[in-house]
């Protein structure tokens, strides 16, 4: 039997408003027990970063821009990861419309990770290493992953999950504010905005009301992300 | 009356099938002919007729199994454990299309060559009806008979044209019966995939280093828990606990004591004894058992630590709450003060 | 024997009396094989006698190879231990040397298959010495394959959670995903040309199991499983063959098809090629085409099999690789085309890569390997009769297509559409499991040909059968007849 979907779990990013800080990406780390990967690592192309702010060069030098996308898993409708893991590692919960990874699941073919246009899907190449005392400051409600397995961002489903628990306890419905991920707790700017869009007093319901600054990633490809940008001003081209 | 065997080998293919006419002129039996060869002639250069192999509809059984195992692993499966993924349907048509494909290939040619194997395979024959120069370009043909028409047979065999003859007793040697046949193909089939389901069931497990179970990553009230330093814990004052507003210490009113008791019996007791001794109904389970609540080392303890106690688990004992309101856990403190002997 | 040899019409060698006659047939006997006739048992001899010669070059061989081979267990088993970041993968580059190996592997393997099953239901003749060996490569090639698909997954251990089974977890596999047709696919595949060399070898094993002694006797006989040659068995082997031709060859096509579209399905661009299917089917033959002449080339001389394998079979194969040269520039411009008329933004760069970026040299090799190479040379009959020549041309056939996987798989991964997340692959712990992944399909061919005789003896003397001399006018002519 299908899921009837409950909650539609919407995360809005206002790229006028993030100054490329990355704190938001320290957060994540912190939250979600992702290792740091070496120096020489990174430069192997191996940067290990749920959230990553993509910067762009703009211009010319000394009229020189950077824009800052912040990127992470979008959790699309039809996400292109989940059809293709041999194993149902990487499934759709349509409750909460929600891509899940299944670390105790996957087998490591890294199909799901080729096949994201938005390339935010991360592979354990080594088995993580957290030298002392840092073992003591890992989330406990996050499983630390081992080498072979996929992982990318959960929309910090293990907060999701402590919320709905917290609410079922105390007798009364989730409310707009009581599920912050990581991310969006960290952001100085408040550019992130979390929240259910099926609900329609949710900050992002409000957000996304007619807005001509919306707009999602690689619309086009069909994926149908629950992510959306908003930005205005010069880089748009629109009518 | 016994069966005699009787093999002649011949150089090419028309004095064989001289000798063949010669035969059932003799009133020999077509099926007690045999002709072997090292190549394969066609029943019309041998004048016999053609054997009638039941191969294509063993392999159209087959394919018809395939196919079947194809529409249970594709449709059944999904339909008895719904996982849906990326907007397809639970049933997608062309990947549907392939794996049925690719199964009733599989079928038809597992089929096949079972077939070959149990119609050809393990015959039981005599060294006499066989010789190894069949492979060396000699035709051979075998004929089984009734002993008195043996020698007929023989000297017809001689006329034709057979370079080497040998005759023989036909006691066929007590070859593999068809279930011990069926027994050792069954036993290839079927013991692996009898092993491959106990590991699958994990009646068997090989001890492989399977990280994830062990997490490095710890709980509050998971070992092993550092001690705090010592002024790190406030002795006076209230309790600061994430997320959580401050708790203040309520005094120890005979109201709260009274609260404080009925909630140390009801989610204290079984393990620490109504009396607070450590000597609760369930107190055995445990390795290390519930801790002696009358003891100089508990009641040495602050108020707030025996609360950080009470809100965050120690060792053995799980947080109390999601139990207690921060209230009752003061309560609680209240009482095991009250249990100091 | 000199008595029998009066007696044998069929292998006899046929005297003629006019002199033009008698000089014709001298050189179609030699030029064929199959007009060429040998007694049965100096065949036999020739065929058996290659498995006991273990010359020094033979031992030197199999230590270096073993070496290699073990080079790479070393290898994985470091990798199975460290975890797969001593190779040269990264994001977005999740697929490097071990997909391309896979794809090249099993794309070697349906030469095999070919010669065997599509030559023969088309009654091509000189595909008689030849397929054994072939279908060998195959076995081998294949076996290397999934090694190398093996080597790539992440978690190793739990790969069987990829088979259909009833299992506690209320877990079935997802046949949405494209891997799980590849290994049904390559399952299929394998056990087919499995069951498939083995009923070719079945008469040659019963020959063998006649004239050996000792530990090979023995070994034999329990192969053979009783095979006397009797009608009964002729009919249900011939049966057999023509089933397992017909079904095999679109499973063979099938099998490259659906490895392409672990490709075609994915939203990489430059993966996204409807065109895959074939296009990959036809590299697939053409690299093991080529693949099957290096053999036939290294066997003739390395076992002396120069009776067997002759120029006529070099030249067949050679025309066999020309088609196949022009199906595959056919197929690659059609992929090429597309995109570059499209001008899409990421295939601009790939192509732009290819054209003056670091994979120029490679893009170009490749072309030159693939393409220019091979039509240059192999319309021409003395090209493709000379074995040197033809060993060449096929070693740079497989340099090239083995570049063409190379291309797609790694280097088109590396670019997409957020040029931030761009990134290139060299690879390290890689190249030692490529290299000892060869070495393993070559040491696997060298242990087959000692225990089972690479030439089907039996099919080359139903074909001497066949064969025979007309005459027709002044000419004497080669004529063919069909036993089935």
């Amino acid at each position: 039997m299908m899921e009837q979907p409950e909650r539609k779990w919407t995360m809005v990013i206002d790229i006028d408003k993030c100054t490329g800080c990355a704190a938001c990406v320290v957060a994540c780390h912190a939250e979600n027990n992702v290792p740091i990967v070496t120096e020489e690592e990174v430069a192997k192309g191996r940067g290990q970063h749920w959230i990553r702010i993509e910067r762009y060069w703009v211009g010319e030098y000394p009229h020189l821009e950077a824009r800052f996308l912040p990127l992470l898993c979008q959790h699309c409708d039809n996400a292109p990861c989940e059809p293709v893991c041999p194993v149902y590692a990487s499934v759709h919960s349509e409750r909460e419309g929600l891509n899940l990874q299944v670390y105790n699941r996957c087998v490591g073919t890294r199909y799901c990770a080729n096949n994201c246009p938005y390339k935010v899907r991360f592979f354990n190449w080594y088995d993580p290493v957290f030298p002392e005392p840092q073992e003591q400051q890992l989330n406990p409600d996050v499983t630390v992953r081992s080498a072979g397995v996929m992982e990318k961002c959960t929309f910090c489903v293990q907060r999701i999950r402590r919320a709905e628990e917290r609410a079922l306890a105390l007798g009364q419905p989730l409310r707009d504010g009581d599920v912050v991920p990581a991310c969006v707790q960290t952001c100085p700017t408040s550019a992130l905005v979390f929240g259910d869009l099926y609900d329609p007093e949710s900050q992002v319901t409000h957000l996304l009301e007619p807005n001509l600054r919306k707009f999602r990633l690689f619309d086009h490809l069909g994926t149908s992300p629950s992510v959306y940008y908003l930005k205005g001003g010069a880089s748009r081209v629109d009518a | 009356m016994a069966n005699r065997s009787v093999l002649g080998l011949y150089h090419e293919a028309t004095s064989t099938a001289d000798t063949i006419d010669r035969l059932r002129e003799l009133g020999v039996p077509d099926e007690a002919i045999t002709v072997m060869s090292g190549v394969p002639y066609t029943p019309e250069i041998l004048g016999r007729r053609p054997v009638y192999e039941r191969l294509v509809p063993i392999a159209l059984i087959g394919a018809v199994g395939g196919f079947l195992a194809a529409l249970f692993l594709t449709v059944v499966t999904p339909h008895l454990y719904n996982i849906p993924v990326g907007g397809q349907p639970l049933v997608p048509g062309p990947p549907t299309i392939i794996i049925v494909f690719e199964f009733t290939m599989l079928g038809t040619l597992l089929a096949t060559f079972g077939g070959l194997l149990a119609e050809i395979a393990f015959p039981a024959v005599g060294r006499h009806e066989y010789d190894y120069r069949i492979t060396e370009g000699h035709m051979g043909v075998l004929a089984v008979v009734d002993e008195t028409l043996a020698d007929q047979v023989k000297a017809a065999l001689e006329e034709t044209g057979a370079h080497d003859l040998k005759v023989a007793e036909s006691n066929p040697p007590p070859g593999p019966r068809t279930w011990q046949r069926l027994a050792l193909v069954g036993g290839f089939a079927v013991v692996p995939t009898v092993i491959g389901l106990l590991f699958a069931y994990s009646v068997l497990a090989i001890p492989l280093p399977n990280q994830m179970v062990n997490q490095p990553s710890i709980a509050f009230d998971q070992g092993p828990r550092l001690a705090a330093p010592a002024e790190a814990v406030p002795v006076q004052g209230p309790v600061l606990i994430a997320a959580q507003p401050a708790s203040e210490p309520i005094p120890s009113t005979a109201d709260s004591l009274q609260r404080g008791g009925i909630l140390f019996n009801v989610n204290c007791a079984m393990c620490h004894g109504p009396d607070g001794s450590g000597k609760g109904n369930l107190s055995g389970y445990f390795a290390s058992p519930p801790a002696d609540l009358t003891s100089e080392r508990v009641q040495a303890l602050s108020d707030q630590e025996i609360f950080m106690v009470l809100t965050q688990g120690w060792g053995l004992m799980p947080s109390m709450a999601e139990n207690l309101s921060p209230v009752e856990r003061w309560d609680v403190v209240n009482h095991v003060r009250s249990l100091r002997k | 024997m000199s008595t029998h040899e009066t007696e044998y019409p069929v292998w006899r060698r046929p005297v003629l009396e006019d002199e033009d006659l008698a000089q014709q047939a001298e050189h179609l006997r030699r030029r064929h094989l199959l007009l060429d006739p040998k007694f049965p048992w100096e065949m036999n001899d020739d065929v058996l006698k290659p498995m006991y010669q273990t010359s020094r070059t033979f031992w030197v061989l199999f230590v270096a190879l073993f070496g290699l081979v073990m080079m790479g267990v070393i290898a994985w088993g470091a990798q199975i231990y460290w975890g797969l970041g001593i190779t040269g993968l990264n994001r977005p580059v999740n697929w490097g040397l071990f997909l391309v190996n896979t794809v090249y592997f099993i794309g070697i393997g349906h030469a095999g298959t070919f010669i065997s099953a599509a030559l023969r239901v088309m009654k091509v003749e000189w595909r008689r010495p030849i397929s054994r060996a072939a279908e060998a490569l195959t076995l081998f090639a294949l076996a290397a394959a999934g090694l190398s698909i093996f080597m790539h997954l992440g978690r190793l251990w739990k790969a069987y959670w990829m088979l259909p089974y009833p299992n506690q977890r209320q877990l079935w596999p997802n046949f949405h995903s494209p891997l799980m047709w590849d290994l049904m696919a390559i399952l299929t595949y394998v056990t087919g040309s499995v069951l498939f060399v083995f009923l070719g070898l079945l008469p040659d094993i019963a020959m063998a199991r006649d004239h050996t002694r000792g530990w090979r006797h023995r070994l034999y006989t329990i192969l053979s499983l009783g095979w006397r040659g009797t009608e009964k068995e002729w009919a249900y082997h011939t049966t057999s063959l023509d089933i397992f031709c017909y079904v095999i060859i679109p499973v063979m096509i099938c099998v490259t098809t659906i490895v392409s579209w672990d490709f075609a399905m994915a939203l990489q661009p430059g993966w996204t090629s409807t065109i895959f299917g074939p296009y990959f089917v036809t590299g697939a033959l053409y690299a093991g085409v080529a693949a099957v002449i290096i053999v036939m080339a290294i066997i003739r001389n390395g076992m002396r099999l120069k009776y067997f394998l002759r120029e006529e079979h070099f030249n067949g194969m050679g025309i066999f690789l020309l088609l196949l040269t022009f199906a595959w520039a056919y197929f690659y411009f059609s992929d090429y085309i597309a995109p570059w008329y499209h001008g899409e933004p990421v295939m601009k760069v790939i192509f732009d890569l290819f054209r003056r970026g670091w994979a120029a040299p490679l893009w170009f090799l490749m072309i030159f390997s693939n393409v220019l190479l091979p039509a240059a040379t192999l319309w021409s009959r003395r090209v493709r009769r000379s074995i040197p020549t033809m060993l060449v041309i096929a070693i740079f056939v497989q340099i090239g297509m083995y570049l063409e996987r190379y291309l797609i798989i790694p280097v088109s991964l590396g670019y997409n559409e957020l040029p931030f997340s761009w990134g290139i692959y060299i690879p390290r712990t890689g190249v030692i499991l490529t290299i000892a992944a060869f070495a393993f399909v070559v040491l696997g061919y060298l242990v087959f040909s000692r225990f089972f005789p690479l030439i089907p003896a039996w099919e080359i003397l139903e074909g001497q059968i066949l064969q025979g001399l007309r005459r027709i006018g002044r000419a004497l002519m080669p004529t063919r007849t069909e036993l089935h």
